[in-house]
């Protein structure tokens, strides 16, 4: 075998191998490990970061300054659990209902507004993908809705 | 705010989320492909203009067609970006690599060999810009987190919502080839201007060819890594 043959053969495996193993993967279960939710009945406000399997720089950016801006914003209220953040993995057969309730075609940010235990009105953040490259706008934008809310009280 | 001004209002905002998603991160690599399968013609400026064109008509055509199936309520936004985002993107790597094989001549076209046909030369031709269609569609419908949370989150609630839903998604279309579009022309441009002193760009078409092959394969295995077998992410 030449070498021509040995470079085309190598690649072919690679192409076929990979499709192969992406079709194996596919037909694997998820995960079992979900991680814990934290508790949300006393919250006034949730702020939740939906997410899915597929995980990108871009994302875990957006993940990480939604947790600062409710931390660094709300601080006593957090720590009171009048304000709870989470992050739920919509790719997560038990997480489906979250798709169609607030229309889900991405990784977003939502806003909700709860009473007791219950929620009565919304918000999403879908331009948190407009506002990652710069903190201090992306902190305003995200605090927004959780100042009006928590303000409604 | 009259109709038109609406209008003038949520195209220009198209027209700079798509540039926002052309330049951001993760659709860089498939961008990256395109252009050097566009610079390819650096012989001939007219079939790179074509083809910068044949390109940008696949983007808008894939865009457009996702809006017609969700204005006619075949598919709903959820559901069609989740099903775009998980199935498209692990396939282009391995499509990338089996192109780059053939214009590197490791794998052979069936079509293609000794005694063909003028006929069948300009039929290849005209497959080309085809093909150049067909990979601005397949790029355009390739979404990665980046691109589907600015089409389907931004873009399309402003497009569905205002005055007329074609326009605003024609130029997001047009807006994520700019780029692409650009940088191949600039190129192409380049080649023919440095050709000028030397003996002539049709003299390198075969390095341009191998060089294209070489740069699609190492995007096909990066692609292969990143979105087929998921070894790091976008």
């Amino acid at each position: 075998m030449n070498a021509r043959n040995l470079v085309t053969s190598l690649l072919l495996v690679v192409v076929f191998g990979s499709l192969g193993v992406f079709a194996w993967q596919r037909g694997m279960k998820p995960p079992a490990t979900v991680p814990a939710e934290p508790a949300t009945n006393a919250a006034d406000v949730l702020v939740t970061y939906f997410t899915t399997n597929v995980r990108c720089v871009s994302c875990r950016t957006i993940e990480e300054l939604t947790r600062r801006a409710v931390a660094e914003g709300f601080p006593a209220e957090l720590a009171a659990g009048k304000v709870v953040f989470r992050v739920v993995n919509t790719d997560l057969p038990e997480h489906q209902h979250f798709v169609d309730h607030y229309t889900i075609t991405n990784k977003t940010v939502v806003v909700s507004h709860q009473r007791d235990g219950r929620e009565v009105e919304w918000t999403g953040r879908q331009d948190v993908w407009l506002h990652f490259g710069e903190p201090e706008t992306f902190f305003t934008y995200v605090r927004e809705p959780i100042r009006s809310y928590l303000a409604a009280k | 705010m009259t109709t038109v001004d609406s209008l003038y209002t949520v195209c220009a905002s198209g027209f700079a989320l798509g540039l926002v998603t052309a330049v951001s991160p993760c659709p860089l690599a498939t961008n990256v492909a395109a252009t050097v399968w566009l610079a390819r013609h650096a012989a001939s400026r007219r079939r790179a203009v074509v083809g910068a064109l044949a390109y940008t008509t696949g983007r808008v055509l894939a865009y457009t067609s996702i809006a017609v199936v969700l204005a006619l309520g075949a598919l709903g936004a959820p559901a069609l970006s989740a099903g775009l985002q998980h199935w498209l993107p692990p396939f282009v790597g391995p499509l990338l690599v089996l192109t780059a094989m053939v214009l590197l001549e490791l794998l052979p076209l069936p079509w293609t060999g000794a005694g063909r046909s003028q006929a069948t030369a300009e039929r290849l031709v005209r497959l080309g810009m085809l093909g150049e269609v067909l990979l601005g569609f397949l790029f355009a419908l390739t979404f990665c987190p980046v691109s589907a949370a600015l089409f389907f989150g931004s873009l399309l609630p402003q497009a569905l919502a205002g005055p007329a839903v074609a326009p605003p998604v024609v130029a997001f279309g047009i807006g994520t080839s700019l780029p692409v579009g650009v940088f191949a022309l600039g190129v192409v441009f380049s080649a023919g201007f440095a050709a000028r002193f030397g003996a002539g760009i049709t003299r390198w078409q075969p390095r341009i060819r191998v060089g294209t092959g070489i740069a699609l394969l190492g995007l096909g295995l990066y692609l292969i890594g990143r979105d087929t077998l998921r070894l790091w992410g976008s």
